[in-house]
């Protein structure tokens, strides 16, 4: 097998070491000359000149369809911000009873009032009133503010208990006014049931567990 | 006649061996090919530098378009902070008053179908149902309470839980319901 090759060789290495001779003296080699020389030619402008020019414009024309996308996207925005702006131009004055529903904060004075309201229009005898841990003042403070899971878009309950006595009727007007607060809120638990007095009679006690939201 | 013709049939012309040489047929193609080629390449960089200007103004005048919208979207940016807050609001407002219970109804759904010798003494609410525990003499006025929440209330799901004799009173029942809320229906 080893001496196959070197055979070979000898046998054809006229050919190849004799290419140019050949070329020469064969003219149909020649006329492929030509051909050879324009393809390399066209093959050098090609990578050279032609391409980079082509990549540059292809760049300019990618950024400047991404910024005519941006700017699409910037109009809609716009456009929508002016709906947005009208809407609630419009809608003013409910919003304003929307921030007192859902404040930013806790403030518990408010609810605090509004359960003096409600206890006002119906005389039962508030027996307790307990709230939450909340921030009044400054940043939300990381320990003691109870995120509810149950309340959507990550807003926070402020817990209260309210414990009170009355009669039958008048114990659910009470809770019907409750339930026409201007600040909503979620109902944990109530109860309602037969206590003895001190004296030795009954009295109907009513409490409820609940917690309002307010946003973070 | 034969040796005219004969004469006729000469070339006094030197043939033209240097266009048949390499050389030759190298200069006769960077006359001819060649030069076309180099032609139409410089009408492509040519055509691509002058569409340049274009394309760079084009630029230019979308990013002075962007920069300007750009501030006017800053300039909003605390109106949009403040009705993504009121969106924010909207929506846990509508989820609790759309979700929330109307206990008054329930209160009043159960004073106006309690039979006469039946006592409350517990209502408890709970978020899916509430507990009724109270005394009677009678059975069957338990039976009926039961059966008239189920009926005439609306509430489809109410079941007694344990009926015993009251420790105190053994003349009494002491009885428990429990009442599943279908919030869809309240």
């Amino acid at each position: 097998m080893a001496l196959g090759w070197r055979s070979n060789y000898l046998r054809y290495k006229t050919y190849f070491l004799n290419v140019v001779g050949h070329y020469q003296k064969r003219d149909d080699l020649k006329m492929f000359m030509e051909f050879m020389l324009s393809l390399a030619t066209i093959a050098i402008f090609g990578i050279f000149a032609i391409r980079p020019t082509l990549l540059t414009i292809a760049e300019l024309l990618k950024e400047i369809e991404g910024k005519k996308q941006t700017v699409s996207i910037m109009n809609e925005k716009i456009e929508n911000l002016n709906q947005a702006q009208a809407l609630y131009e419009e809608v003013r004055p409910d919003i304003d009873l929307l921030k007192i529903a859902i404040p930013k904060k806790g403030e518990p004075e408010n609810l605090v009032r509004q359960f003096e309201g409600v206890v006002s229009q119906n005389p039962v005898s508030i027996l307790s009133l307990s709230l939450g841990q909340v921030n009044i003042l400054g940043e939300s403070a990381p320990i003691g503010v109870i995120t509810t899971n149950e309340l959507p878009e990550g807003a926070e309950g402020l817990a209260f208990t309210i414990s009170s006595s009355s009669d039958y009727p008048l114990l659910s007007s009470f809770v019907k006014s409750l339930e026409g607060l201007r600040r909503p809120y979620k109902l944990d638990a109530l109860y309602i049931n037969t206590a003895l007095t001190l004296e030795g009679g009954k009295q109907l006690i009513l409490v409820i567990n609940a917690h309002s939201p307010y946003l973070k | 006649m034969a040796a005219r013709k004969k004469q006729s049939l000469i070339n006094l012309l030197p043939s033209e061996e240097f266009a048949g040489s390499t050389t030759g047929r190298a200069l006769a193609w960077a006359l001819s090919t060649f030069r076309y080629i180099v032609i139409v390449t410089e009408l492509v960089v040519i055509l691509a530098f002058i569409s340049r200007f274009w394309l760079d103004a084009q630029n230019q005048s979308l990013r002075e378009e962007i920069e300007q919208k750009q501030a006017l979207i800053v300039s909003s940016s605390d109106f949009e902070k403040e009705f993504k807050e009121v969106q924010k609001r909207l929506t846990v407002y509508k989820t609790l008053t759309k979700d929330s219970l109307s206990f008054s109804k329930i209160f009043t759904d159960i004073s106006t179908n309690i039979p006469d010798d039946v006592l409350l003494s517990t209502i408890t609410f709970f978020e899916t149902g509430l507990t009724i525990e109270g005394f009677s003499s009678n059975e069957r006025s338990i039976v009926q309470l039961a059966v008239n929440l189920e009926k005439n209330a609306g509430y489809p799901d109410t079941s007694v839980a344990s009926v015993s004799t009251n420790k105190e009173d053994p003349s009494l029942l002491e009885f428990s319901l429990n009442v599943a809320l279908p919030k869809e229906g309240i």
